[in-house]
Formats: C-alpha cells, structure tokens, sequence
C-alpha cells in the first residue's frame, strides 16, 4: 500500500519510484520469507525513499498525508518484526495475539499523532536562516545523541 | 536472565537516524515525520525497560509411566515485570515426544502465567526431564532476555510388558520351597511312585491299594514343589532399530515380562545385562527384587565397545549352579555368541530367544542386497542349528508376534531334547 501510494501521488520519476518501492517490497518480503532480520530495515529505507522521491518529484510544501503515511510505516515494521519473532513450531497462548494487536493499534495512533505534532510544528511560519538551520541540525543530532546514549546504557553490564 | 539487544533495537535506530538526517539534508518535514514514531518508541522502550526477575515453578503429575502414556508438565511463571510474550521451550530427551513443547505465553505483573505441556512417552527409559529455555522481550521488543533452567524432575518410562502364560520350566530345581515341581522325589503333593515299606516310613504315606495286591506294604514317593533360579541374560552389545523400535526394546519387554512371571511363583531371578557395560543383579525373590529388575532395565542401552568381553567376566555369584539361563540376544555380537556357548560348555541349563533383527532392516534395494541377505539370513539359520545341536533351545521372536509363541517352541524343543537324551 505504501509502495502504491508513493507510485500513484509521484509526478516525475515514475519509474526510479515505482523501482525503489519495488526493490523496497521484495527486500522485506524475501527478508520476512528467508527470516533474515538486516534485510527489514534495508526494505523499510527503500519504501522511504520512494516516498520521498514522489515528495520531491511533486515539490509541494508539505504533505499532510504523512501522518497516515508514517503510522503505515512504523505499523509495517511492527508487523514484520513481529513475524520474524514468531518462531516456527511456538504455540501462542491464549489472549497474546490478541494483546499484542491492540497494543499495535495504540501504538499506529500514537504514531499519527506524533507525525501530526511534526507536520504542525513545520506549518508555524519561523524566520529563515543560518542560526535556524544550524538549531535544526543541532536539534536532530541531540536526538540522535539521546537514542545512542540510551542504547549504550541499555547494553548488559 | 541475560539480556540482549534485539535486531529491532538495532533497525529501528536506522530508521531514525535515516530519517532524521534525510529531513535535514532534503529540508522535507515529513521524513522527520516518518521517524518520529521510531524515536519515540525507542525511548520509551528503552527508557521503561526492567530486566524481569522470574519465579518459576515446574512438575510433572507423576513420576513413572509405562511407555505409550502421557505424561503432563505444569509450569507456572512470575514476573515483577510483564512480559509479552514469554517464549518457553522445553527440552526433552530422546523417547519423549510433546506437540507443543515450544509455547509462547503472557505474564502479567501478579498473575502468574500457566501452562501445561503434554508428554507422550515413545520410548522406555529412565529420563530427567525440565531442561527449560525461557525468552522474553520487552513489551517494545528492544530487548530480550534468556534464561536457560535446570529443574529437572526424574521419569521413569516402563516398558509395555508382554503376557507369558507357561514359563520354561528349569531342568534342575533348587534347595527352598517353590512351585516347580522338582523331578528328584521327596516330600511334596504331586506323586511320583510307589515303593516297598522301610522303618521310618510315615503310616500315612502307605498307598493302601497298591498293598493290598502286593505283597508287604508299599508306599507312595511324590515330587517336592521347589523353586528355581532363573537368570536372564539380556545382550546388549548391538541392535538393529528401525525408527522408534528396535530389538533392544523387545528384549528387555520380554526381560521384564519373564522376570515379573517368575517372581510372581517365587523363584530366584536375577538378570545379567552383557553388553560394552556389564550389568547384573543377583539372583534374589519378591516384589523388591521386580522392582531393581525393572529399575536395572530402564538402564539398558547399546554402549559402543569394541573390548572383547567373555563370559568368565560375569561374577560367579550371578550364575549359580542349575541355574536356567535365559539368553534374550539377535545373535549379532560374535562376543554375546562365543559368551553364551561358553555358558553352555559350562552346563548351564540354557535357553536362547533370539529377538530376529530382520523386521528391523531397510527393504532390499537390488539384487545384490537380497541375496547378501538371504546368505545371512542362512547363517543364522546355520547358527541357530549349532546351538540346538549342543541341546540349547533357540526360537525366533519377530516384532508383532506374541513372546508366547516363542516360549511355547522353547519349551517344545527342550521336551524333546530330554527324551533323545533319555
């Protein structure tokens, strides 16, 4: 659906973007087939691409529908992770699959509400330049700081 | 628990980071939009996980079965955090089988998570079973957390017994009471002849009948009710096994069918497991003595060796004299072969069951292979004679015909190798 969606709002580039969400799809389906987890982050940065190559290619300001876009996505790879936990020959207990679903669903809506608080922020017109840029940067580099060092705290002792 | 990052962890710092970078370097919002989700969910995963301290309690409803039964493993998991899911495994041992021995369940914080697993048992066998591995994530799925456990509880499989309903009687019997009845004469109910008066002779004993057509007095002689030592003598020194049967399985169902009935009219049975390890249980009577056989045959198993190993290795205590050795063997080991033809030369009282290993065998592929098999089969044909040649009673027993019908050839050859030898 994600594939399709990038496919059909493109305006230029029909085929680099038909291709990538192409090579997306097969990556993470031969992936989820072959129970090779590296390949599903591979398959989900394809898709990405080709959303934002048909963002690009339509050069609009910005595309509200990635609120539903980026709850899709993060639902995708919830799902295929979830596949690949599921081990072959392991019986589910009673109420787990039932858990887990609504669980996913919270999680899809949070997601939306997340990108919409996003999308928001970048609708509030803000002074260009330099210093706004570079707060930016700074910015996703905390962020990204944030995640390595709670990762690296999170590593057994 | 040991506790690892999950390749989830791993992807879905990518996808952030790509994301993120990907917004800045292209100036498009909505890929930061796309990876928001993913950071969010790292933080609150990673920031919200607690390595789960478990409380497990494991049991099986019983301790023995016989083989073909079911046995049920309960175990009940908790959890200071909850974990969704809690992947269990359980490891079992050979001969043990379960459908859902892998089971994935959810424990919540104070409501302890159950589940049973059903264990068929295939295979006889003294088993240790609770090798449990435990897996869980956390509720986000960063990390996972291992745990291999060691609750072992013991099973023990007992094999299906055969029905015997006429036993091998031995030719010699022993010194105590018993139920054979003993072929020299003395005290004893069943009659034996009649013979002239000697003082001493009890009043009663004097057959009133056979007196008055005689002359002097006579008096019945009769058959003392003894009983008997009986050894079985299980070879274990090779097998031919085809899937989850073999000929080791119908030996010791025979062993302890035989063992059972003869301890059942109080003889003396003892067991002699010779094989690349020797085993033995002295001769001895009564439900104790069932319970080691049983015990000493759940035990038995084929043990690669290639020493060779005589008869004269076996205790002396083991065989005592006028013993009946009964040799449940395939006749595959030239060492249990040369063994029991020892034990012969040495005048035991010796009957063979030879447990054939045919059924056991793969179908014939060519020609080749049916003819190789033909030969062989003659040689055992060919060595099966020799021993009915020295006077040891040997009967073929396959898989699915009944123990008693080889018992019953058994008993006939031994009926007519006492009237040749008379």
């Amino acid at each position: 659906m994600l594939a399709i969606d990038a496919w059909l709002v493109s305006a230029r580039w029909e085929g680099v973007i038909a291709g990538t969400a192409g090579a997306g799809l097969g990556v993470l389906a031969l992936s989820l087939a072959l129970r090779f987890s590296p390949g599903v982050p591979l398959g989900l940065v394809c898709l990405a691409g080709s959303y934002a190559a048909a963002l690009e290619s339509r050069g609009v300001d910005v595309d509200l529908s990635a609120t539903l876009y980026a709850a899709l996505f993060f639902l995708t790879a919830e799902l295929a992770y979830w596949s690949l936990e599921l081990s072959p020959g392991i019986q589910p207990a009673p109420g787990v699959v039932v858990r887990r679903v609504r669980f996913l669903a919270v999680g899809a809506l949070a997601a939306v509400a997340l990108a919409g608080l996003v999308l928001a922020a970048t609708l509030e017109p803000l002074p260009q330049g330099l210093l706004v840029q570079a707060l930016g940067v700074g910015g996703a580099l905390v962020v990204l700081g944030l995640i390595a060092v709670l990762v690296r705290r999170s590593e057994p002792r | 628990m040991t506790s690892s990052a999950t390749p989830k962890l791993r992807a879905y710092v990518l996808l952030a980071a790509a994301g993120l970078l990907a917004a800045l370097v292209l100036g498009r919002p909505e890929l930061a939009a796309l990876a928001t989700p993913f950071a969010a969910w790292l933080a609150l995963g990673i920031g919200l996980a607690r390595r789960p301290e478990l409380d497990i309690r494991y049991q099986l409803d019983r301790e023995r079965a016989l083989q073909g039964e079911r046995v049920n493993a309960s175990i009940e998991i908790e959890s200071d955090v909850a974990l969704q899911p809690l992947e269990l495994l359980l490891r079992l041992p050979a001969g043990l089988a379960s459908g859902s021995r892998a089971l994935a369940l959810h424990v919540r914080v104070g409501e302890p998570g159950r589940v049973g697993i059903a264990l068929d048992c295939k295979r006889w066998g003294g088993y240790s079973v609770g090798d449990l591995q435990l897996r869980a994530r956390d509720r986000f799925g960063l990390r996972a957390y291992d745990e291999r456990l060691d609750l072992r509880h013991p099973l023990r499989v007992y094999p299906r017994e055969e029905t015997v309903r006429s036993l091998l009687a031995p030719a010699e019997t022993q010194a105590t009471a018993g139920n054979e009845v003993a072929r020299a004469k003395g005290d004893g109910i069943e009659f034996a002849d009649i013979r002239p008066f000697v003082p001493g002779d009890r009043v009663r004993r004097i057959n009133w009948r056979a007196s008055a057509r005689r002359p002097g007095l006579w008096v019945n002689e009769s058959h003392p009710e003894r009983n008997t030592d009986v050894i079985i003598f299980l070879d274990s020194f090779a097998e031919a096994r085809h899937g989850a049967t073999g000929t080791l399985d119908l030996a010791v169902r025979a062993a302890g069918a035989l063992a059972a009935r003869y301890l059942r009219r109080s003889d003396r049975v003892g067991l002699v497991s010779f094989g690349g390890v020797l085993r033995w249980l002295e001769p001895s009577m009564g439900s104790v003595q069932h319970y080691r056989i049983v015990d000493a045959l759940l035990d038995t198993d084929i043990a690669l060796s290639y020493a060779w190993k005589g008869a004269d290795v076996i205790p002396p205590r083991t065989l005592p004299p006028q013993a009946l050795v009964i040799g449940l063997t395939p006749l595959l080991d030239e060492r249990s072969i040369v063994a029991l033809l020892d034990l012969r030369a040495r005048g035991f009282d010796l009957a063979i069951v030879d447990v054939s290993p045919l059924p056991f065998l793969p179908p014939a592929r060519d020609r080749l292979e049916r003819l190789s098999r033909r030969v062989w089969a003659l040689r055992r044909e060919v060595l099966r004679h020799e021993y009915q040649q020295l006077g040891v009673a040997v009967a073929e027993w396959r898989d699915g015909e009944a123990l008693e019908q080889a018992v019953e050839e058994v008993r006939r050859f031994r009926r007519s190798a006492r009237a040749v030898r008379a």
